[in-house]
Formats: C-alpha cells, structure tokens, sequence
C-alpha cells in the first residue's frame, strides 16, 4: 500500500512511540484507579458497619437474630457488600448473610478480633481471598466491642472490573482514535506519495520518448503544477521531436521526388541532353541525344567529346575515326575553356549521326561553375521537321485569303431583302394598338374594380374604379404602392386565404365578400368575383376579376340583424339576446368550473301607474332613462336587456364574488332611486330586482330567468324598492306550488271542489236574504286547501275559469232550488253572491258567457250577484266598466268586494254602475276597538245609502258588532255570528226549518248546529 | 342522604335482579332437564353477581375492609391462595348472615410474591388508599417484618396487624405489642418442640437448612437456642437464597450437612425449597430425619415430594417430621374443622381476577386453608366483642379480654396479656404416602 519508501519509517515510528504512550498511560490511570477505588471501598465498609454497628446497638445487644438478619439483609443491595455477618461479644455469630456456611477465612478473621483485649473503637481491615474473589474485610466493634461485632466484605472483584472495564474503555477509545489517525496518516501519504510515484513513472516514460500517456494528478499544489509543468515539458518537447522527423522525412521524399522527376525529365525530353565535365569528357546523355546520334545506350557517358562524337569508320569502336562532328565538338570545347560566358543563344549546326546520316541541329548550351569547376549542360534538337511545317503555312493563308472575298459579297446581298421584310410588319402593329385601345376605354371606365394580381399579391393592373374603391388617386398608385394585397388591403388574412385556397381549387371566385381596408385606413365591405389565369402548362399567371364596394348593402343588413335582437326604444339587447348571452353563460359555466355570473330581474314599481297618469311618451322617456342608468351601473362585458314593458335583465358576467351582484343590485337600486324630470314632470320610480346566484345547477336560459322572475316577485310582495335573491326556499316553494298546480288541474278534471254557502242576514226584516257562495277545495291528501291559497294559483293557471264557471253553475242550481222552495214558503226569493276573480272577468267577452250560461239553465237573473273586488275594479276600468254595464242590462245586480281597501275615490262608483258595496271584513273587525274604523263604516254606510246602493258587513263576528251596525242602520250582515260556509244539505236543512235564521243564532249560541240539524 | 339514596338504589337494584331472576327461573323450568345444569350454573353467578352488587351498593359506613398482602405468585403462592381461601369462605358464610352488626366483611387482597418492597407498598394502598380496618392474615417473615415499622410510622390510626401467617419472633416483641396479634404458636416453639422431640428420641447431631433471612435467622436462632438449653449446639447449618424454588440445586447444603453426619436436619424454608433440599440430601443416601416448619406447608410438601418420588429412586417422603400450628382438618371430631369442611364446600370461591397469575387448582381442604379459617374466626369474635360502633382503640382491651376462647378447638385461645392466641404444634408425617400426625416415634429412635 505504501510505495512510498520516504515515509514509511516516520509512520513506523509514530505507531510505535503511540502504542507505548497508550499502555504507560492506561497502566498509570489503572494505578491509581485501583488505589482510589480501593480506599474507597474500604470507607464504605466502615462507614456501613459503623451504621450497623450504631444504629442497631439494642438489636445486637438482644441478641435477636431474625432482626439482625432483616436489617443485614437491606446492605446486602449495596453495591460491593460481598456479606454482612454479626457476632456478640462472646464471638458468636448472631446473624450473617452467607450462603449455604461461613467460609472458614472468614471464621478465623472473626475469631481472630476475638482474641483482642480491651475495648477499642477501630475498625480493622484486612484483605481476603474467598472463594468467591477477593474481598476486604473490615470489622467494626459494637460498644468497643463489649456489645460485638460487625463484619463486612466488600467484593475487591468489583473494583478490578471498574478499573479493567476503565483501562478497557480507555485503550479502547485510544485505539480508535489511533486507527483513525493512522487511516488519515495513511490516506495523507498516499495522497503525497501517489502523485509522486506517478511522477517518477512518467519522468522515466517521457525520457524513452514515450510521450503517449499523461499524468492524472489535477492537485492544487506544488505537486499538480510539477506534473502539470512536466506535461506541458514533454508535450512541447514530444512537438518539436515530430515536426523536426516529419520536416526530414518530407525533405527526403521532396529530394527523392526531384531527383525522379529530373531524371524523368532527362529521360523523356526530345531534345538531347549532354553534361560535359570539366575535363571535356561526357558526363551525361540522354536517350534523345543517344537516338539522335544512333548511339547505343549510355555508349556516350565517360568518353571524351572527341571519342563520343568523332565516330569509328567501320562502325566497330575503333581507333579510326571521322572528325563529322568536329563544329559541334569545338563549340563545345570552346565554350568549356571560355570562363565568360555562361549561357550562348541558340547555335544552329549540322550534325551527323553515327551512319553518317546529317541533320539540322539547333543548340543551347549553359556553362556554369561549381567550386572552380565547369561544367556544359548543352541540349541539342533536330529542326528538320520545324524547316517544313514553316513552308507548308505560307501556302495555307493564301487560300484562307480567297475565301473571305466570296463571304462578303454574299452577305449584302441578304441585307437589302430584310429591309424591305421590315416594313411590312409596321403595318400590322399599327392596327394592333388600335384595337387595343378600345379595350382600355371599358377598362378604364367600368364602374367595378377591375384587377389583376399575381399569387403572390402584387397588383399587376388595376383601374381607376379599383384606386377609387381603394382610395387611391390613380390606377399606377395602386400598383406602385400595393406590394402585397393580402397584408395591405383584406383587413383580415384569413380572408385572403380563404381566396386564395377557392381560387387555386375551382379556378374561379363568385361573391367572395371581406372586409377591406382603404388607403386612407377605412374599412370597408367588398365582393369580389375573379379567375385564375394559366399559362399552358397550368402555371397560375395571375388573378383577374372586379371588386365591388358593397359597404352600404352591408350596414343596412346589420341594422336588420341588431333591430331584430335589440329593443328599438332603448337600444338596449332583448330578451332572445339576453338569453343567448345567457345561454353563452352557462356553457362557459359548464366547461369553467370557477367562472361565475349572475342574472338579475328587475321589475319597476309603479310603471304603469306613471304610464296611465303621464302618458305613454314619458313611460317610453322613463324607459329610456331607466336603461341608460342601468348600463351605467354595470361594466361594459355584462348584458343589460330590456324583456319588454318595464321588465329588465341584467347579466352579470366574470363575478368573483356573490356580493359583487348584491352590490350592483344595491347601485341599481340607489341609481334608480333618484327621481327625474322628464318633460317637466319629476317622476319617482323604483325597481324590485330579483336576483339569481348560484347558477351551476342550471341547463338552460329560461330556468335561470324564471327563477330570477320568481325572486323579484317575492321582492315585489315584500314591499317595492328591493331585491330579493333566488333562494332554495323559494325554489321549494316554486316546486310545492307546482305540485299544487298539478294537484289543481286534477281536482278541477274530476270537480273536486265543493261550494259552500255563508247565510247573509237582513237585519231589518229578521231573515237570510241570500248567500255567499264559498268554493272549497278538499284534498284528498293534502286535506282542506284554503281559497286564499288555491285561487291565485288558479288565476296564474287560468284554471280559474273552470272552477269559476262550476261555481257559477253549481249555485245557480241550487239557488233555483232553494228558491222554488223559498218562494212557496215564505214569498221572498234568496239571492246568491258568486267571487269573480280578476282574470275571470278580465277573459273575453265574460259577459256573453255569463249570459250564454243564463240562458243555459234559464234562471231567474234577479237572484244572482257577481262579487269583484275593487282592485281588480280600479286595475281594468275601461273594461270594467263596460263589461259591469252588460252583465247589468242581464239583470245581474253586481257587488264590490273588500270595499275601502284599495284606492277607492269616489269617481269610480258613479261610474261603475254597481248595486252593492261590501264593507271589508277588517274595517268590521277595528268597529269596537277603533273608532276611525267606526268613522269608515259609517260613512261606508252614508256613502251607499246616499248612492243608494245595498251595504253589506261581511265578516261580522261578535254581537257588539251587531249591535253597532244595527246602530248604523246597516241592513245587511254576513259573518261567523251567524254561520260559517254551509254545505249544500245543510243549507237544505236550514231552509226547511220554520225560523232559520232563530235556528242559526240558536245552534250558533250552542255551537252545535250540526248535531242540532242533525246532519 | 347519600345512605338514603344508596338504599334506595339498593333496594331498586334487588328488586329488578329478583325479578329477572324469576323470569329466568320460570324460563328454565320450560326448557330441558340437560340445559339445566348450565342454568343453574347462570343462576350461581347470578347470585354472586348479586352479592357482589350487594357489596358495592351497600358501601360506606356499612363495610368493614381487611387489607391482606400475601404471596399470590412465586413459589409460595399456595400459602397466599390457600389462606385466601379459608378466610373468604368464613367472611362470605359471615354476609350471608347479615354480617357483623350489620356490617359486611371486605377482604382485599394484594399479591406480594412474598418479597419486602410490594409488601410494604401494600400496606400504604391499604391503610392511605382503601382505609381498611386492620391488616389481616398477612404471609411472611420477611415481608411482615418489614412492614412493622409502618405501623409505627401510622400509630395515630391505630392499624393492627392481625393473625399473619408467620412464626417469627420480632412481631411477637416490643415495641409491637400493642399493634400484632397473632394467632398460630411461633417459630422459636415449633423449633424447640422438634429440638426436644429430637433430643428425647436420642437424635442429637441437629443441623439447620435455612433460608437466608429474617425468617431463616429466626428460626435458626430458635433451634440454636433451644439446643442449648440441653448443652448442644448445631453440628451444622447451611442457608440458601430467598426465593429459590423446587428447581434450585441444593446440592452443596445437602453435602454439607451430609458429610457433618448430622441426625436431624431443620428446615426452616419455604415448601419449594424444602423438598427440593429433601430431594438433594436423600440423593446423597442419608436417612436422617429432616423437620420441616410450619411454613414448609407439610400438607403441600408432602403432595411435591411425592410426585418428585415418581422421578427418583429414594423415598423422599419417609423420615420427614413435618409440622403444623393448626390440628390436622382430617379430625373432624372438632367442631372447628367441622365447620371448615362444611364452609368450604358452600362457600369457597375462586380467586379474584387480579390476583390469579397462571393455572392454580384450588386444594378442597389445607392446612393453610384452615388457618384461613381460623383467622377469620378469631377476627370475626373480635369484632363481636368490639359492638356495632367498633374502634380500633378498643383492640387491645378486647384481646386481652380472650383469655379462654373456644373456637372449636381441642385447646382454647388464650390472650389474656400476650400477643399470641395458640401455643400448640401437631408433628405430621408421611406414612404410606398419606399426610398424617405422627404416632409412632419408636422408629426414629436412636
């Protein structure tokens, strides 16, 4: 593990004087642990024996072992007690804790304190080897020892295993401790020795110019930036090495190259090569200068000029030879002599070769000299050949020279011919531009666009027609200027891709309408019908086609769309709108679980009375003013929308809170509040709004809307001026009285209803003088349904018609009855009151079917009364008014209900025609108590007897009551007192008596008219 | 008011369990004669559910609680349940008629596994926590002698500490007096009756096994004592660790006073250790006579030993002189065991849940069942005398006043000015593996 020898020894050494330090310092610690703990122990047992020894002096002295031996018993839980044993003076043992004997050691230390004479107070201690270990002994004398003594072992084994667990723990931390700094020292090392090695491994490498491997030492210290040095060293080093042998190597091969190539040269060259040397002997020749001579192969080379070129007669290599070459041999030898000159221009000269054949040879010669030495360098061609070719081109250009004479006159020729060709075709052109021209005229003039743009959008030709559409002032604008119609003039790209995709598919466009966008930024509506033109090949050349401003058919088409959704008086969305938007609404509702909205209803109070008092221009103003507040108390994305008459509907959208709808509620409340003048009249309205939040149960519009209808009733009935939010009550309510309607429909299907008559008294003459006729409605489950309960839901329905037309029939039938039986009994006919409710005698022609029935059933119309509350009087006058007068000339004598409750002016009853006024039943009841109610029945009374109208007291319940109105002078009387709604049978029973209304006061008295009439 | 409203319930209570009692009787009649049996199994527990009801809505002033701290557990649990079970069975016999001037007996029992701390801890619970009457028929030397200095440290309430199982001599000591009574003979006569028995039979060469303990000691004093007065001193004694049981190896106090040749061998130790010791000294091959003391249990040694005798070839049940405070319950010509056998047949009851540690089949008669008994007897004569309103003050006047009590024994208790009520011990012995007093001493002559 450690390579490094450079450390091995201070480690060695480290563990070495470590180890020593450790044990001397355990041993020493030991040492005095063990001395320490020793004495310890020892004053322990003294201290435990003299407690014995004092606290127990009577028990010892009683010698009463069992309680000696209780209390030794308790020591023996101390820690290093090894036994507890009590003598008496006499020596004998009184108590002692061993088990199963004594051990004799121990018996002879005891007898041994025996043999002491005289008293004595200390304690003794000895050391002892049991069996069971080493112990100290110590005895300590009771009284002196006149009283005993007592003896305790303290266990030394404890005291070693304290001291060896100490040394133990001790050599244990120590060695820990040791280990880990050994393992850091060694890591140390090796983190300095390891780089190191490395080191000294590459050095070695790096020194065989191994330049391969690198050193992985990446240290911030000395260590690393050695290495590091020591890389960059050997990578430089390694650089230079390779470049220097690769630049020989190169330089070797460039030579070798040079070398091949000048003698490829040498040899391939037609002109032959001679290297004379300084001593006039050939040097080199080639194979040109070989061929050339008719000389073997390197025959020349190492001869003298004269030897080589001077050939042998016999053609052998003889001594004899020719001087034929003697002109060129002489050059050459003057030419080596002459140290002037280096380079001689080209010599031409005869040669002969070695057959004695002559040629025409031109010849270069370079001299050059070389460390004092010259040499020739000469090269020497064959010109027969070059003689030649110059006398045959002498003879070629004077042919060449013969055939451009015969070319030149030709052309001229051909020249006159086409210019007469010319001005036939000037002629033609000329009737092309006029036609042409005729063209541009309709092109120039039409009044739609007409156009022609590449696919790309440039506008290629355009016409005035087109720049005026566009707005610009003229067609050349347009086509300088309109680089791109898709971007310049669709104000929509979609569009023009939505072009461009039917044009390239059908080849054509037909009223293609966009939007536009005119130079000077307007926009505008355009049709456009174009066809795509192609070359042959199907290439799109262009588009062509007119455009047409078709602004104007535009706007009046989207006046027609928003007169159709919107109120013309107000402006304002209606009611189909309101209810997309709100439909709109939901779905978003649907698919954003955390969008939410509000719908609000509003109601205005009192409309149709300003309507009615004011007229309907300020009504209409009103409406006009109340929607301009609305839109002002609401944010532009919500939906404010006028349902009709004074109805409107607000849609709130995006709200983050249910409070946020409350508060515009509140705003519109405080907005509309204000009062206003319109046409000098200050006009004081009011809304009751009814509003709808929690919409996620909701699917379709309506819903919402009558909910939101049914909140702002409930608003309406608690008083005008507020608002109200749908709640789940009132849908509950909505749902019961549903199901009250259903329940309705049913029992009028099967005439579930039963008509009770209340007995109306003449006080005058003592007698009932008619009915009222009471329609009760008992459910078979549902039990006894109030008519206050049933009948406005029988309005709402319009069921009211038929239980108002079985009512009709029924007491008609039975007051037929009860008169033919009346008459022969008493002479007087009875009269029945029927309730007609307000849509009853609002529905058509009520009168013509009352009268239709009268004739039905043929009854006498005397005995009839119709009873109409005065508000449903005082709410449809006019009709009122007429239909009262015909049901009058019938013979029915007509009756105001709940007379004084509604706004009751005096007018009215001169110009309703009416035979009998019904004082309500609340005025009766405040008689006794109140005198203002007093006040009012009186005048009541005044009023009809002055008008001469029959008064009724409806609702008469106590006899003070009775009296009082008999004090008035009021001849009719109706109420409890007398008797509630009786049943038909009962009413058959009641008529048959002698003395009916005595009867009815009597059974009353005894409130037992039933068992009485025994029915 | 609280007594009013109490009885009020109590009587409600009584009512209602009548009636459903009834209606189930009723109902029982009607089914078979096999299911029976199991009902009347339903109406037992239906009595006692009763009485126990009884009990609890009865407390307060009606009740007069005995706290009881014995070994329940351990290997001297039978002397625990045993107990129990003889001085439940006169208690509950006691309610049943109406109780003590009206009054219902409450035994509340605590489980020491007869060590000194839970006894003392004991104690406390019941003189601070259930404020019982007295402590009663506590089990134990070391445990009782430990709790002695509590009565000291409670004095102003006078608790005494009645009739514990225990034969030692502190408690029969000042400065005790007036708070221990006891009723068995002690430690030191039973020791000395074996000492003089021995000592007539010529068996001179006395050594002591015992426990290593305030009880131990006591008895080892005893015997020591009472050889002297015949000039003689033990030839040899051995002791072993509290605690250890059948299991334990008694092999070097076997050897021990084997090789000193001793003729008799006390024992003072509890059943576990004695028979085992029996078993280790007769595996040595010696015939001496060993003695047991009475808190050996010879009853039930007698039962250890010979079931041990099916595993080892000697006969540990011959030579055993075992000792009792209390006559044998086999002679019913007493009127006491009479009674005894006749209460623990109607009335033994199991122990309670919280005391009942592993499987314990209840013996039908013991010794210490009897001595239950007996201590309920004695406690509940002592009550008699104290009247309807009794007063922990008035004890040591009343005891003293039992000077010659008949409780059906073939002796009278006697009081008077001592603090000890019984004087007698019965020597009993194993004869042909029956349990049975000693007639015939010629055999061990020597």
């Amino acid at each position: 593990m450690i390579r490094s020898r450079l450390f091995r020894k201070t480690l060695v050494f480290i563990v070495l004087l470590f180890g020593l330090m450790a044990n001397a310092s355990a041993l020493f610690s030991g040492w005095l642990l063990y001395n320490k703990l020793g004495e310890e122990y020892t004053s322990k047992a003294v201290a435990i024996a003299r407690s014995v020894a004092h606290s127990d002096i009577e028990l010892i002295a009683k010698r009463d072992a069992a309680f000696i031996q209780s209390k030794i018993d308790e020591y023996l839980d101390l820690e290093g007690v090894s036994y507890v044993l009590v003598t008496d003076a006499e020596g004998e043992v009184l108590a002692h804790t061993f088990i199963p004997v004594i051990p004799d050691a121990v018996r002879s230390v005891v007898e041994q304190y025996q043999q002491e004479e005289g008293l004595h107070e200390d304690p003794t201690v000895v050391r002892l080897a049991l069996a069971s270990g080493d112990v100290t002994h110590v005895g300590v004398p009771v009284l002196g020892g006149a009283g005993g003594y007592v003896h305790i072992g303290m266990d030394r084994s404890i005291i070693m295993g304290y001291i060896m667990s100490a040394v133990w723990k001790q050599q244990g931390i120590t060695m820990v401790v040791f280990l880990v700094a050994v393992i850091i020292a060694l890591f140390f090392i090796r983190s300095i020795s390891q780089p190191l090695s490395l080191l000294t491994e590459y050095a070695g490498r790096v020194a065989r110019h191994d330049f391969s491997g690198a050193v992985p030492i990446r240290t911030n210290d000395e260590v690393g930036e050695l290495a590091e040095a020591m890389q960059t060293m050997s990578h430089d080093l390694a650089t230079l090495v390779d470049n220097l042998e690769a630049s020989v190597a190169d330089k070797t091969q460039e030579l070798r190259e040079t070398v091949g190539y000048i003698s490829a040269i040498i040899g391939n060259i037609a002109e032959g090569l001679l290297v004379v040397d300084t001593e006039g002997y050939v040097a080199r020749s080639n194979v040109a200068l070989e061929r050339l001579f008719g000389c073997r192969a390197g025959e020349l080379e190492g001869r003298s000029l004269e030897r080589a070129f001077f050939f042998p007669v016999d053609g052998e290599d003889g001594e004899d030879r020719v001087e034929t070459n003697r002109p060129l041999v002489e050059l050459l030898q003057q030419t080596l002599r002459d140290s002037g000159s280096t380079l001689l221009s080209p010599v031409e000269l005869e040669c002969c070769d070695r057959e004695g054949n002559c040629f025409p040879a031109e010849l270069s010669v370079v001299r050059f000299e070389r460390e004092g030495m010259a040499t020739i360098i000469c090269l020497l061609r064959d010109v027969t050949e070059r003689r030649r070719t110059h006398d045959l081109m002498l003879q070629a250009n004077e042919h060449l020279e013969q055939k451009v004479a015969e070319r030149t006159r030709e052309l001229s020729r051909m020249n006159s011919q086409l210019m007469v060709e010319n001005a036939e075709r000037r002629g033609v052109e000329m009737a092309l531009r006029r036609t042409e021209e005729r063209y541009r005229s309709i092109f120039e003039n039409a009044i739609e666009g007409i156009f022609q743009t590449t696919p790309e959008g440039r506008c290629i030709n355009a016409n005035p027609a087109l720049a005026r559409i566009l707005g610009f002032d003229s067609p050349q604008q347009v086509m300088a200027e309109v680089q791109d119609v898709g971007r310049e003039i669709y104000l929509d790209g979609q569009d023009r891709g939505a072009f461009l995709e039917t044009i390239n598919r059908d080849g054509r466009v037909v009223n293609f309408e966009f939007r536009a966008r005119r130079r000077d930024a307007n926009v505008i509506w355009v049709v456009t019908n174009a066809r795509m033109v192609a070359d042959k090949d199907g290439r799109v050349l262009y588009y062509e086609g007119f455009l047409e401003d078709m602004t104007l058919r535009k706007e009046a088409q989207e006046r027609l769309e928003h007169q159709a959704y919107h109120d013309p008086l107000t402006g304002l969305p209606n009611r189909m709108l309101f209810q997309d938007h709100l439909a709109m609404a939901l779905s978003r509702q649907q698919r954003r679980p955390m969008y939410a909205f509000a719908v609000l209803y509003l109601d205005l109070d009192r409309f149709k009375v300003i309507n009615d008092s004011l007229g309907h221009a300020v009504g209409d103003e009103l409406l006009v003013h109340v929607a301009a507040k609305l839109r002002e108390c609401v944010r532009d994305v919500d939906t404010v929308a006028r349902f009709g008459g004074d109805e409107f509907g607000v849609l709130l959208e995006e709200i983050a809170a249910p409070r946020e709808a409350v508060r515009v509620a509140r705003r519109i409340g405080e907005t509309l509040g204000i009062p206003v003048t319109i046409e000098g009249h200050e006009v004081f309205t009011s809304a009751s709004v009814g509003i709808v939040l929690k919409t996620g149960g909701y699917v379709n519009p309506q819903e919402v809307l009558r909910d939101a209808d049914t909140a702002m009733y409930r608003a309406k009935e608690l008083g005008k001026s507020r608002f109200k939010v749908f709640n789940q009550r009132m849908h509950e309510e909505v749902l019961r009285l549903m199901a009250l309607e259903t329940e309705l429909r049913k029992a009028v299907e099967r005439s579930d209803f039963e008509v009770n008559y209340q007995p109306i008294i003449d006080l005058e003459s003592q007698r009932i003088c008619g009915f009222e006729a009471l329609v009760r409605w008992h459910h078979e489950s549902l039990g006894e349904i109030s008519p206050s309960e049933f009948i406005p839901l029988a309005e709402d329905s319009g069921l009211i018609l038929e239980i108002g037309d079985f009512v009709l029939e029924e007491a008609v039938r039975n007051i037929l009855r009860w008169n033919t039986m009346e008459i022969a009994e008493r002479g007087t006919p009875l009269f029945v009151c029927i309730n007609i409710s307000g849509r009853q005698f609002m529905q058509p022609d009520f009168a013509g079917h009352v009268e239709s029935r009268i004739r039905e059933w043929n009854i006498n119309t005397q005995s009839l009364r119709f009873e109409i509350t005065e508000s449903v009087l005082m709410q449809h006058m006019s009709v009122a008014v007429d239909t009262v007068g015909r049901l009058r000339a019938l013979g029915v004598q007509m009756c105001i209900d709940d007379f004084g409750t509604g706004y009751s002016s005096l007018s009215y009853l001169q110009r309703l025609p009416v035979d009998t006024i019904k004082i309500d039943r609340s005025f009766i009841a405040q008689l006794g108590s109140d005198r203002e109610g007093r006040s009012i029945v009186r005048s009541v009374l005044t009023l009809g007897d002055s008008l001469g109208l029959e008064v009724v007291a409806e609702g008469v319940e106590h006899p003070s009551q009775e009296s009082l109105l008999q004090e008035m002078a009021c001849r009719y009387v109706q109420g409890f007192l007398y008797s509630p709604g009786l049943s038909r049978e009962a009413v058959d029973a009641l008529l048959s008596m002698e003395n009916p209304l005595a009867y009815l006061k009597m059974s009353q008295e005894t409130d037992d008219f039933k068992v009485a009439s025994g029915l | 008011m609280f007594v009013i409203s109490s009885m009020c319930m109590y009587i409600a209570i009584q009512v209602r369990y009548r009636i459903v009692f009834r209606v189930e009787w009723v109902k029982c009649q009607k089914t078979r004669g096999k299911v029976l049996g199991a009902v009347k199994r339903i109406i037992a527990a239906c009595v006692i559910l009763l009485a126990l009801l009884d009990g609890a809505y009865a407390a307060g002033e009606q009740v007069l609680r005995f706290g009881m701290s014995a070994a329940f557990s351990g290997p001297s649990r039978e002397l625990g349940i045993e107990l129990y079970r003889g001085v439940s069975a006169y208690f509950d016999s006691v309610n049943a008629h109406g109780g003590v001037f009206g009054r219902r007996l409450e035994l509340l029992a605590l489980d020491d596994g007869y060590n000194p701390l839970p006894a003392i801890s004991n104690t406390i619970t019941f003189i601070d926590r259930d404020d019982v009457f007295a402590l009663f028929s506590y089990v134990g030397t070391p445990t009782v002698t430990r709790i002695l200095p509590l009565l000291t440290k409670y004095r102003q309430r006078n608790i005494p500490l009645l009739f514990p199982f225990t034969g030692a001599e502190p408690i029969r000591r000042p400065p005790y007096l007036d708070s221990v009574y006891n009723l068995r003979a002690s430690y030191a006569q039973e020791t000395r009756s074996i000492v003089d028995r021995c000592v007539a039979l010529g068996r001179k060469r006395v050594g002591i096994f015992y426990q290593a303990d305030a009880f131990g000691r006591g008895g080892w004093a005893g015997v020591r004592s009472a050889l002297k007065e015949h000039g003689l001193d033990a030839v040899q004694d051995a002791s072993y660790p509290r605690g250890s049981g059948v299991q334990y190896a008694y092999t070097e106090q076997a050897r021990l006073l084997h090789e000193a040749g001793v003729d008799v061998v006390v024992c003072i130790g509890t059943c576990a250790s004695s028979a085992g010791f029996i078993r280790d000294f007769r595996a040595l091959g010696d015939k001496a006579l060993v003695a047991c003391i009475s808190f050996a249990n010879g009853d039930e040694l007698s039962r250890v030993l010979s079931a041990m005798q099916g595993k080892q070839e000697a006969e540990l049940s011959r030579n055993l002189l075992l000792m009792q405070v209390v006559p044998s319950y086999e002679d019913t010509s007493l009127p006491a065991v009479r009674e005894y056998r006749l209460l623990m047949g109607a009335y033994a009851r199991p122990l309670p849940p919280n005391l009942l540690r592993g499987n314990y089949i209840p013996r039908r008669f013991s010794a210490v069942s009897f001595e239950g008994y007996l201590n309920a007897r004695l406690l509940v004569e002592l009550l008699r005398r104290l009247g309807p309103e009794p007063e922990r003050s008035a004890i040591t006047r009343a005891m003293a006043e039992m000077t010659l009590l008949d409780i059906g024994l073939d002796v009278p208790v006697r009081f008077g000015d001592r603090q000890q009520g019984l004087d007698s011990v019965y020597f009993m012995t194993v004869d042909d593996g029956a349990y049975v007093p000693v007639k015939d001493w010629a055999r061990w002559r020597l």
